[in-house]
């Protein structure tokens, strides 16, 4: 065919419709924008300066500003609004290593049916008119400082108070406080004080008040619900099939590396805001027992001050627990910890926490008696 | 021609460069975030996968990191966004480079087989061309690249790739100019090289 052995260049408009071609069918998943745009909210909210990217800080970060305060570091796991953000979950992605895909242990799947048999049988304390769930997070947070010559880590705690009209269409309320609790994980007190590194610098506090929670968005009663936002449509919308559930959290999820560690992160997100319904709890315990590599981590985890069951899975560097009252089926909190010396903490630290109760109560801004 | 991604970012230049050095950014890092997200997203998807979820939000931190060396008389906070992206990408040139490879090879050769008569260069569908593309876009240097996806894919003119880029405007229109013209070599020497195989 001669015009096989014509030799022409491709037209202007030929490069532009293979550009235009190439690659386009690329989708943008909204949970992963939420989630990076809570962690970047909290991060501006907090005065964090640092942040950890996907490899080591090199040179191809750009020039630092001069208002950069030295003593500022990573912070790994940052709570903040009953929405549960990895902050730099990505410093822990660059080791992780999640091979093994074994399912869940028999003895978590036993806890798990227990716990949902339990919360079945519960009863959702009820918020009337008038009247708000009163939800409180202790949640401590890792703050690094990176010193030059020396890096010190500690944990300080913060609460954070949530007050949930009976419509969640109508005014929410939330408050941050720091408790000034803290404990150092890399380093003692005595030489952080002396090489000048500070505890609590990350921590925000304040008082919001916004309609369906959406303190730190423009827009308000306009994001769907997701892991993160567990709107009672989004609630609503999920499976009430176990194996469908744990398709949709495996679908919702981002496809990572990191495995079934990732899927209990997202999990947790939803317990830990409490606005879970006490069937779509069950439910998602049965969900969970579908997760690869998920294992009764602790059978008397103490997470300040309450005894639960740890139900956790490690990717080989980290694991993500989530602590269950065996007695009632009540979700207590969630934590995670290292496995293996990494990045300068030893294995067993714990680099984050949370523990959270509610109530009910009659205005807004007023604490549970007793 | 541009991958224009529908958020309407171009529209409205002079309301995009924000004054960072206040107090309290955080609102306006949160607009920021709401107005480019999306398309800066699909701009580092469409060049490196999925991590893209990990540098969306990389991106963004950085900038908050670093927001006291942004200077809006000197650029678009779009501009300053794609240039911390850009910085972000070079680390994962390897990544980039593997996901052309997989492209180049995708559906196997370019033009069609069934029809001799048929096999002209002006039917080699677009697909098969984006092939090609991505084969020729592998032996391209990096920066020569940035130029030409910051403004084919991220819709960025040219004042604005200088800006994300550090480099005079002239320089981006002279590469831009040399880069398209050797594609357009290169890429169809391949089609024809490939077509002639058979």
């Amino acid at each position: 065919m001669s015009d096989d052995n014509i030799r022409r260049v491709w037209t202007e408009d030929e490069l532009d419709a293979a550009l235009e071609v190439l690659n386009a069918d690329v989708r943008t998943d909204e949970q992963v924008l939420s989630r990076a745009r809570a962690a970047l909210m909290i991060t501006t909210e907090s005065g964090e300066n640092e942040v950890t990217t996907t490899e080591e800080r090199t040179t191809a970060e750009p020039a630092i500003g001069e208002r950069r305060p030295r003593r500022s570091g990573r912070r790994w796991l940052a709570t903040a609004a009953g929405v549960g953000v990895l902050v730099a979950g990505a410093l822990i992605a660059q080791t992780v290593s999640f091979g093994g895909r074994a399912p869940a242990t028999a003895e978590a799947v036993q806890t798990l049916d227990r716990a949902a048999a339990q919360t079945i049988g519960a009863v959702d304390e009820p918020v009337g008119p008038g009247q708000y769930r009163y939800i409180a997070m202790r949640t401590w947070g890792l703050e690094t400082h990176d010193m030059g010559d020396k890096v010190f880590a500690n944990l300080a705690e913060n609460l954070i108070e949530t007050w949930v009209p009976a419509n969640e269409q109508d005014e929410w309320m939330l408050r941050r406080d720091t408790t000034d609790n803290n404990q150092w994980v890399i380093g003692t007190e005595e030489e952080a004080k002396a090489a000048g590194a500070e505890a609590g610098f990350a921590s925000v506090e304040g008082e919001w008040r916004a309609k369906c929670g959406d303190f730190h968005s423009d827009v308000k009663c306009q994001t769907e619900g997701n892991w993160q936002n567990p709107t009672a449509a989004w609630q609503a919308s999920l499976p009430t099939d176990p194996d469908a559930l744990f398709e949709r959290l495996n679908a919702d999820a981002p496809d990572n590396d990191r495995g079934g560690l990732e899927l209990l992160v997202y999990a947790a997100d939803a317990l830990c805001s409490s606005l879970i319904t006490k069937d779509v709890r069950a439910n998602i315990y049965k969900a969970l027992e579908k997760i690869p590599g998920l294992q009764v981590t602790e059978k008397q985890a103490n997470l300040g001050g309450r005894i639960g069951i740890a139900l956790g899975v490690d990717d080989g560097d980290v694991r993500q627990d989530i602590i269950i009252d065996p007695a009632t089926g009540q979700f207590i909190g969630q934590r995670q910890v290292t496995t293996d010396d990494v990045n300068g903490f030893k294995a067993g630290t714990v680099t984050s926490l949370s523990s959270v109760t509610t109530h009910v109560v009659d205005a807004m801004g007023v604490k549970p008696t007793g | 021609m541009t991958d224009h991604a529908a958020d309407g970012s171009e529209a409205s230049d002079a309301d995009d460069r924000p004054d960072l050095s206040g107090p309290h950014p955080s609102r306006i890092f949160g607009q920021l975030f709401d107005r480019h997200s999306r398309p800066l997203h699909r701009y580092l998807a469409r060049r490196v996968g999925d991590l893209a979820d990990d540098l969306v939000g990389e991106t963004f931190l950085v900038a908050y990191q670093t927001r006291a060396g942004y200077d809006p008389d000197r650029g678009t906070a779009r501009s300053w966004l794609y240039g911390i992206a850009t910085n972000l990408l070079r680390r994962h040139v390897r990544q980039e480079v593997r996901g052309l490879h997989a492209a180049a090879r995708a559906g196997g050769s370019t033009a069609g087989h069934e029809n001799h008569e048929n096999r002209v260069a002006d039917q080699v569908d677009a697909s098969a061309r984006a092939r090609l593309l991505a084969g020729a876009l592998v032996e391209l240097e990096a920066g020569d690249r940035e130029v030409l996806l910051l403004t084919s894919w991220a819709g960025l003119d040219s004042n604005e790739v200088a800006e994300a880029l550090g480099i005079p405007v002239g320089t981006v229109r002279s590469r831009l100019h040399r880069v398209r013209r050797r594609l357009r070599a290169y890429a169809s020497n391949t089609e024809h090289t490939r077509s002639g195989d058979e």
